[in-house]
């Protein structure tokens, strides 16, 4: 299998839907660490849902899901 | 508005075509606004922002379109992950033979790191609790507008003001705009205030209202920081009352009557107050320097490029 660096620099029209299968599931392991490593240390790495801008009367917020 | 060739009515230094950057730097400083605009110089090495913000906005539009027509979840990541590795690909020969990938030169924004932005965005906002407008058919996606302005020129003809919308949505019982943003810095709630009161948001709500004719309430920005070793998204609101547009409509009137004046004089002044401001003007050291040495100086560090203008022609 090649390494994701090999991935990014061959021309991108000679990769196939497997090569970029294997892209997407590297990001989205990146991703799944990403959010781990924030559980484990409590450290929310997103910002925590606050208002923001100029309030919007009517609406609530946490259905951001932020 | 793709025939025209300026903004700028021709032989002269009077801008009658505006968009929200524009606008924002002429009232940020008449100098910046000379040099940018006017001029056309941007200092080196600032290209890779734009392109990087440009193709982060225009990927997610991509996989938006390509769900809306019917597109599987999983084949639309596919098709912009293709999408964005083909767009980053460089120096490709008319026959379609070689090229290199884009190289950034930046650790935050680069061809990883944007293919990792728009991965996340899209797996983070896969139950997303707005849906995308159809207008006449189609959906709201990729809104590029140029709209008369309810003031004239000097020449008895209207403002024109253009800009790109990414989408009209629906969230709760409202509509909104929703404009996506980069950032290499870390979003705080203080990253949000900026945008209220701001310049692009109340066009973007006035161009919506009055375009679309859709009672947009105002604007959702999805942000994104940048970072090296990840991707993180905000979304905040920003409305805009029917008062609030009104004013804003009265006081860009009388900037662009400002505008008038300084083209009329052929004469920008500086505003001294705003060189420190936003990571502060690119313009400081030119501007700091005696007017005799200016333009030596500018030629070493800035390329003339009018890009600031080719964005405004092309909507953007």
């Amino acid at each position: 299998m090649s390494s994701l660096s090999e991935l990014f620099s061959r021309d991108p029209l000679l990769l196939t839907r497997e090569d970029r299968r294997v892209i997407i599931e590297k990001l989205r392991a990146d991703r799944a660490n990403y959010m781990a490593a924030g559980t484990r240390t409590g450290v929310t790495k997103e910002p925590k849902p606050k208002a923001t801008g100029t309030k919007v009367t009517g609406l609530n917020l946490s259905d951001l899901g932020l | 508005m793709n025939q025209l060739a300026s903004p700028f009515y021709p032989g002269t230094k009077l801008q009658f075509a505006w968009n929200s950057s524009a606008l924002g730097t002429f009232k940020e400083c008449a100098r910046k606004y000379f040099y940018s605009y006017i001029e056309g110089w941007t200092p080196k090495g600032t290209g890779i922002h734009l392109r990087f913000g440009r193709l982060f906005q225009d990927a997610l539009d991509f996989f938006d379109k390509l769900v809306i027509q019917g597109e599987g979840r999983e084949d639309a990541i596919d098709l912009m992950v293709d999408w964005v590795l083909q767009m980053t690909w460089d120096g490709r020969e008319p026959d379609g033979s070689g090229g290199t990938p884009w190289e950034t030169g930046d650790a935050n924004k680069n061809r990883e790191t944007l293919l990792r932005s728009v991965v996340w965005y899209v797996d983070h906002y896969a139950h997303d609790s707005t849906s995308t407008l159809i207008l006449s058919g189609a959906p709201a996606l990729e809104l590029k507008f140029t709209m008369e302005f309810p003031a004239l020129t000097p020449k008895g003809e209207p403002y024109l003001m253009t800009g790109h919308m990414d989408r009209l949505c629906q969230f709760g019982d409202d509509k909104f705009i929703m404009d996506r943003k980069t950032t290499k810095t870390t979003i705080s709630p203080y990253y949000f205030q900026q945008y209220s009161p701001d310049n692009q948001m109340s066009l973007y709500t006035f161009a919506g209202r009055s375009i679309y004719d859709v009672p947009v309430a105002g604007v959702i920005i999805d942000a994104a920081q940048i970072a090296v070793g990840f991707t993180s998204f905000s979304r905040g609101i920003t409305t805009r009352s029917e008062g609030q547009i009104s004013e804003w409509v009265t006081d860009t009137t009388y900037w662009l009557r400002l505008a008038e004046t300084f083209a009329e004089a052929n004469y920008w002044p500086m505003n001294d107050k705003s060189c420190h401001d936003y990571g502060g003007c690119p313009f400081r050291e030119v501007c700091n320097k005696d007017a005799a040495v200016r333009d030596s100086f500018l030629r070493t560090n800035f390329v003339i490029s009018h890009e600031s203008s080719e964005r405004i022609l092309n909507n953007e």
